[in-house]
């Protein structure tokens, strides 16, 4: 893969969430939804064509690919539905977002802005 | 889960029209499939809104997507920088302010959509009301078994022998019943008093297949089909309550049916009409008449399918049978094809695939998609217009960092919200409408209903969805083009910067020449149906209609000819035993039998007339053309008929006894017969026939001995129809027709007919006796119906085409601000400027017309096809040259205020720019 998995930064938040979603099993479109609205809590929840449009993109760019009759087949592994699976180029894409919201993390941190830091009033404002 | 397979199916089909055919390739049916599993989830877990939220959202998301891809380049990289194009709700609160801001397009817009989504609707709308699964526990899964032949494409009734079949050999059923389709029982309750009341001869099975509850008592059982079980009947409740006053101790209360008691079993909960209007039930004895093999009774075969079967997989058992039944009796199969179709389908005939495989009905579709077409055409422009007029923020918002996507996104949701409001406000209408067809209702089975549903909901949404891209995206797209940043000094100089060049001039033409072909069809329909205004040929408030029949028994045409000989004895029997009874009775001043009673729908023939040419073509028309046989309306009618109907003989004779010897060959014609089809000449001796075809051999010749004038065969042109008589001996058709002349207050005889139908034979049966005067009101009402709806939707397209010519006019001359300005600076004199615009607007007008009015020619030469005349010339010219002279008042006026404005301006300005 030529394109360093940098200059796909930032992730916008489909894609992300699907490599996210992808990143221990092999999933069908549905799956991934369903995956990604469970774990969120419902924050983030996927259209059909947000999510097809991203995986299109995705397979495209070498992200994931789309797993063919597996063997062994997993019990419910439906064959009218399409299976994804994310590639090592797309672990390595996945690894520099999740860097990169480190470090903004890290910095929101070193300012007080982090989800720990305690609110603090600033000097000369009332 | 039908609504989710609709709403499927309209998905796969935006999919198709939205997305590149290389993305589709790959993922469309993925796409389709998780989409259907979204709504399902939807429909499972949210309410209404949740659900029409998660739809909304899907819509709004492959809008997006299509962009997207049609535009190329998009990368998640990029969509995280793109994320703001989403739709949001900062855009549906400044979509809301624009309306504010706008109210005049605003309620223009509202207005033209909320009449066009409607019409757009109504079709679908209709077909779905018609089409729907019975209202019992999972009403769609019961299904019609009927046979069709292959020949006609007709069905056949069922032999009882397939019925037999059927039920011992399929198992794709969970059971068969069969049923009687409508009927009308002539009822005498204890206290005496007499009634008609609809029902249906059922078999026990049937309560099985419907999963019907009682409300108390029992259902028929198979004993009480067997021949010699005792009579029993099960009541609706309407009838318990109405009739017997909602007794609780009515099971076992004994009522005559058709002259023979039957004991009251149990009572239906409300609600429960099946298959019709039902208010009662009686035992179908069937099995009784299973030996003889071939005998066919008008009855209709139905069950439910099993758990786990499908239409498909009961389709193929039934073939299979079928295939049996051919190689066991090849004369009688050879041509028959059993099928399984949905209830609605079954009962009314239609092919399996509904609607929607019927021609004509695509047709009306197609008409009502291009009304709505018409209307997003409209509002589009005024779009347009109110969109360019923004070009000068949108340039702003564009030079500040927002994405062409995110300025058509926030375009597309401004219009969205009108569009949904409009077809908010057309299904408050149409709810409304609906609940106005109560007369229609009447005549339709009771799982009929007009009433806005779910489902319509959606298709109207839909369009809105369509609408809106219609009117909002294609301008939005235009405004924003590539040169919108041009448009960033004509926004300092408070311009709108865009120009339209030849498009503003091919709507302004386009809708110049709607106008004009609008108002020729307004012209041209409000003329067909002046009829609506004259008054029927017969005093209809003076007669009662009911016609008397045998239950249980289809058209004499199916009899053998003993059968029919029989029957005719036993029919002829009854109906002169009817009339001497009714003839006796005080107050019936006289009564007309009849095949079909003036106001009803007649049968029309092809005619020869003997002498004239015969021509080479044959086809079924009011008018005479060349090479082509004239066609008449025909009835037969007994010898009193024209008397009773006091209508007199006009020239010749009327029938007398002599007329019903065999071969009767003498027929009375109208007056539209001689000026039609006889151009006038003497109608007295002259010879006419039927004809088929033109290689057919014709039918015989009959004698005109008499000439009537016009008595309404036909509802469209009851003044000018032409017609034929033929002479109606008793028995000749079954069920027949009879007008009684009972004087001012029909309604008060009503009571007294069915007490003498049943003295005259306890199996007769009574249709409801209504005033004939309602026949005639139902079809005055349809057509005045027909009429206000012509005019409404000639006054919305013209008040949209007026508008949106003014619109486009007054914008286009006012970009012209800063040229008139100029030539005023370089010394040119006002009047000379003024001609200059309005010329330019003549000539767009000029045009508009020279091609509207060939438009109107063709529709007024369609419609001459269809009713065989054009308008009078004179009522059609004033209204074309109002019209025209409106259109070009209006397009002056547009040009008023801005030239004005425009030649305030100083030279110095103006040359300044």
């Amino acid at each position: 893969m030529s394109i360093a998995p940098e200059s796909h930064l930032p992730l916008s938040v489909p894609v992300h969430q699907i490599l996210l979603s992808l990143a221990d099993q092999d999933c069908h479109g549905y799956a991934v939804i369903q995956e990604i609205r469970e774990r969120t809590g419902g924050n983030v929840t996927l259209t059909a064509s947000t999510l097809y449009g991203a995986l299109a993109r995705m397979l495209t760019d070498g992200m994931i690919t789309e797993v063919k009759d597996p063997t062994p087949k997993p019990e419910d592994w439906d064959d009218r539905r399409r299976y994804y699976r994310v590639s090592q180029y797309g672990r390595s894409v996945a690894r520099v977002e999740a860097q990169r919201l480190q470090r903004v993390l890290d910095q929101a941190r070193e300012r007080g802005l982090g989800p720990d830091s305690t609110p603090q009033v600033r000097k000369g404002t009332t | 889960m039908h609504g989710t397979r609709w709403t499927t199916r309209f998905y796969r089909r935006l999919v198709r029209l939205l997305l590149p055919s290389r993305f589709r390739r790959e993922h469309e049916d993925d796409l389709v499939r998780v989409f259907g599993d979204l709504l399902a989830d939807s429909r499972a877990g949210n309410g209404l809104r949740g659900r029409a939220g998660a739809w909304l959202r899907e819509m709004v998301s492959l809008v997006q997507l299509s962009w997207q891809l049609r535009r190329g380049g998009w990368s998640p990289a990029e969509a995280g920088r793109r994320g703001s194009a989403a739709a949001s709700w900062m855009d549906v609160k400044l979509g809301f302010r624009m309306l504010v801001k706008h109210p005049g397009l605003t309620l223009a817009a509202v207005f033209s959509l909320a009449i066009g989504i409607p019409i757009g609707l109504v079709p679908g709308h209709f077909a779905n009301a018609i089409q729907a699964p019975l209202p019992v526990v999972e009403g769609e899964r019961i299904q019609v078994l009927r046979n069709r032949d292959l020949e006609t494409g007709g069905e056949v009734d069922i032999p009882l022998r397939d019925f037999v079949t059927w039920r011992e050999d399929l198992t794709s059923f969970e059971v068969l019943a069969a049923t009687t389709r409508r009927a009308s029982y002539n009822i005498v309750s204890e206290d005496g008093r007499a009634a008609p009341v609809k029902g249906a001869e059922l078999m026990a099975s049937a309560f099985t297949v419907l999963r019907a509850t009682l409300k108390f008592g029992r259902v028929l059982v198979p004993g009480d089909e067997v021949p010699g079980a005792p009579d029993v009947v099960v009541i609706g409740h309407d009838f318990w309550h109405s009739r017997l006053k909602g007794d609780p101790g009515v099971i076992g209360r004994t009522l005559r049916i058709g002259g023979v008691p039957h004991a009251v079993v149990g009572v239906m909960p409300e609600g429960f009409h099946f298959p019709y209007q039902s208010g009662l039930w009686l035992p179908l004895r069937v099995d009784a008449l299973a030996e003889a093999e071939d005998q066919r009774r008008a009855f209709m075969v139905f069950g439910r399918l099993s758990d786990g079967i499908s239409i498909e997989e009961s389709q193929a058992e039934l073939a299979t049978a079928g295939q049996r039944l051919t190689s066991d009796f090849p004369a009688t199969y050879a041509q028959l094809r059993p099928e399984v179709v949905p209830f609605a389908m079954g009962f009314f005939g239609l092919p399996a695939g509904g609607f929607q495989t019927v021609f004509v009905f695509r047709i009306l579709q197609l008409a009502a998609l291009l009304v709505l077409v018409i209307a997003c055409a409209n509002v589009g422009m005024l779009t347009l217009t109110r969109t360019a007029t923004r070009s000068g923020e949108l340039a702003v918002r564009t030079a500040l960092g927002a994405s062409r996507m995110r300025v058509v996104s926030q375009l597309f949701i401004e219009t969205l919200i009108f569009a949904v409001l409009a077809a908010g406000a057309g299904l408050l209408l149409g709810e409304i409408a609906s609940r106005r067809f109560d007369m229609l209702l009447e005549m339709l089975p009771y799982w009929v209903d007009f009433g806005v549903t779910g489902k319509t909901v959606l298709s109207a949404m839909s369009l809105a969805v369509l609408s809106a891209c219609l009117v909002g995206v294609v301008p939005a797209l235009k405004v924003t083009g590539n040169r919108v940043q041009q448009n960033m000094p004509s926004a300092r100089a408070g311009r709108s910067g865009v120009r339209f060049g030849g498009m503003s001039s091919a709507l302004i033409v386009a809708d110049v020449a709607l106008a004009v072909a609008t108002v020729a069809f307004g012209v041209g329909m409000s003329d067909t149906m002046t009829k609506v205004d004259e008054q029927m040929p017969v005093d209809a408030n003076e007669y009662l209609l009911a016609s008397l029949g045998v239950p249980g028994v289809g058209a004499m045409a199916d009899m053998t000819p003993l059968e029919r000989t029989e029957f005719t004895v036993r029919v002829g029997e009854m109906q002169r035993s009817l009339l001497q009874r009714l003839e006796a009775e005080p107050g019936v001043r006289g009564v007309a039998v009849a095949s079909v009673l003036p106001g009803m729908d007649h049968q029309r023939r092809t005619v020869e007339v003997d002498g004239d040419a015969r021509p080479s073509e044959v086809t079924v028309g009011p008018f005479v053309r060349p090479g082509q046989y004239p066609s008449a309306w025909h009835a037969r009618v007994d010898v009193a008929f024209f008397a009773a109907m006091h209508h007199p003989i006009l020239e010749g004779r009327g029938f007398d006894l002599n007329d019903l010897e065999e071969p009767r060959s003498v027929v009375i014609v109208n007056t539209g017969f001689v000026e039609r089809v006889l151009g006038g000449r003497n109608a007295i001796g002259q010879r006419v026939r039927y004809v088929t075809s033109a290689d057919d051999e014709p039918g015989p010749w009959y004698e005109i001995v008499g000439v009537v004038g016009p008595l309404g065969m036909s509802s469209g042109e009851p003044h000018r129809e032409a017609g034929l008589y033929h002479p109606l001996a008793p028995g000749d058709v079954h069920p027949v027709t009879f007008a009684l002349h009972v004087g001012n207050d029909p309604q008060s005889f009503v009571p007294r007919l069915p007490a003498l139908a049943s003295e005259v034979d306890p199996i007769a049966v009574l249709s409801d006796p209504i005033p004939l005067d309602e026949v005639f009101s139902f079809n005055r009402l349809a057509y005045v119906w027909v009429k206000r709806g012509t005019w409404t939707l000639v006054a919305v397209l013209l008040a949209l085409s007026i508008s949106g010519v003014y619109s486009l006019m007054s914008f286009t001359v006012g970009e012209r601000t800063r040229e008139i300005g100029v030539r005023a600076a370089l010394g040119a004199q006002r009047p000379r400027i003024v001609l200059t615009i309005a010329r330019r607007s003549l000539m767009q007008l000029g045009i508009g017309l020279a091609l509207g009015l060939p438009m109107a020619w063709g529709l007024l030469s369609a419609m001459k096809a269809g009713t065989g005349r054009l308008p009078t010339h004179s009522p059609l010219a004033l209204a074309l040259g109002v019209g025209v002279g409106v259109m070009v008042v209006i397009g002056l006026l547009a040009c008023v205020a801005p030239t004005r404005r425009a030649l305030r301006i100083m030279p110095t300005e103006a040359l300044h720019g």
